[in-house]
């Protein structure tokens, strides 16, 4: 599971659940390879993101150093930013661990980089 | 790499899944024809996420992963077989695609955060006690065939973002029209743009777009 993924994700399903956002990250196994940065792609899905929940993943997982708290100004022109932000959308994933519902705790497990945001019928 | 002006039909190896995905039939090939010929529009949108909802193989997906490289591409499936094919017919085909294993939308932050949207639901009609393996959820779609995406219908709006486009397989059962209604009532555009004729089916594409 990619942060970006991370960062579309909510367990507002869950019955009588208000937001369900962010999901909470327990990381057992982070795998990061290289992915081809493309700046005209992540200037584009900057305006998109919930960008505190990609820097609390970020910070999760241990690889937010580098990372600005908030999104830069002129970010579109800021080279050294995107490839920042790059590095954490798609090149950071968690393989093994679990997302957790930030109102009852509930986990969602992630296999195999998969996060399994299944509900019981009795959770709806 | 370049953007192709074609759409590839992809790659796939399902052995390793063996009887646990739902193979590539007619219908994701009227589906994957029709997609070619949507390229132009899509492109034009320059979609930032792409999602498809039960990808199964996932070579759909995989296909538009393929042509817009621009673009992040999501598939969910209820089924974990299928969540693992579709990452793998991604990486056959030298591109990627993120699963995520769920039903229908649940799980997803509703946000207006998807451009693309491609959904090919159980669309056979059947009794409601089908559809309980895992494998008959590919196909089993109640008594019109339209259990699913019925589910799915009040979920669009908050799904798709301004400037968006969406794909559904139907056939003549699910009473393509009335979809069609269903969705302008929702405030999208919509129409039936591609029927084909194959063994017992007559399938149709619908599409649905909003702010284009």
């Amino acid at each position: 599971m990619k942060l970006l993924t991370h960062n579309m994700l909510s367990s507002k399903c869950i019955k009588g659940v208000n937001l369900g956002y962010p999901l909470g990250i327990e990381a057992r196994d982070i795998k990061v390879s290289k992915v081809d940065f493309n700046s005209e792609f992540v200037t584009r899905i900057i305006p998109k993101l919930d960008y505190k929940t990609l820097y609390g993943a970020a910070e999760k997982l241990g690889h937010a150093t580098d990372l600005p708290q908030t999104v830069v100004e002129n970010f579109e022109s800021n080279e050294d930013f995107l490839q920042k932000v790059h590095h954490v959308l798609l090149e950071v994933e968690v393989i093994d661990g679990d997302l957790i519902c930030p109102e009852t705790g509930r986990k969602f497990p992630i296999n195999a980089g998969i996060p399994n945001m299944l509900i019981n019928e009795d959770e709806v | 790499m370049e953007n192709k002006e074609k759409l590839d039909t992809p790659l796939w190896d399902l052995n390793n899944y063996a009887g646990g995905v739902y193979e590539p039939m007619e219908d994701s090939f009227l589906l994957l024809d029709t997609l070619e010929e949507e390229l132009p529009l899509i492109r034009n949108l320059n979609p930032a996420i792409i999602l498809e909802i039960g990808s199964g193989s996932g070579i759909i997906i995989s296909s538009l992963a393929g042509a817009c490289q621009n673009s992040f591409c999501m598939a969910i499936d209820i089924n974990p077989t299928a969540c693992l094919a579709t990452e793998n017919t991604a990486k056959l085909n030298g591109t990627s695609v993120n699963a995520i294993q769920g039903d229908l939308v649940n799980g997803l932050k509703l946000k207006n955060l998807i451009d693309v949207l491609v959904f090919n639901p159980p669309y056979v009609p059947s009794e409601d006690k089908a559809g309980n393996e895992l494998i008959d959820k590919a196909w089993a779609g109640g008594v019109d065939g339209r259990a699913t995406t019925n589910r799915l219908f009040p979920y669009l709006n908050d799904l798709m973002s301004e400037k968006s486009v969406g794909y559904l397989v139907a056939i003549s059962e699910n009473n393509p029209l009335e979809m069609c209604t269903i969705l302008e009532n929702m405030g999208f555009k919509a129409d039936n743009i591609k029927s084909r004729r194959i063994l017992g089916e007559y399938l149709s594409i619908l599409r649905f777009t909003k702010g284009i």
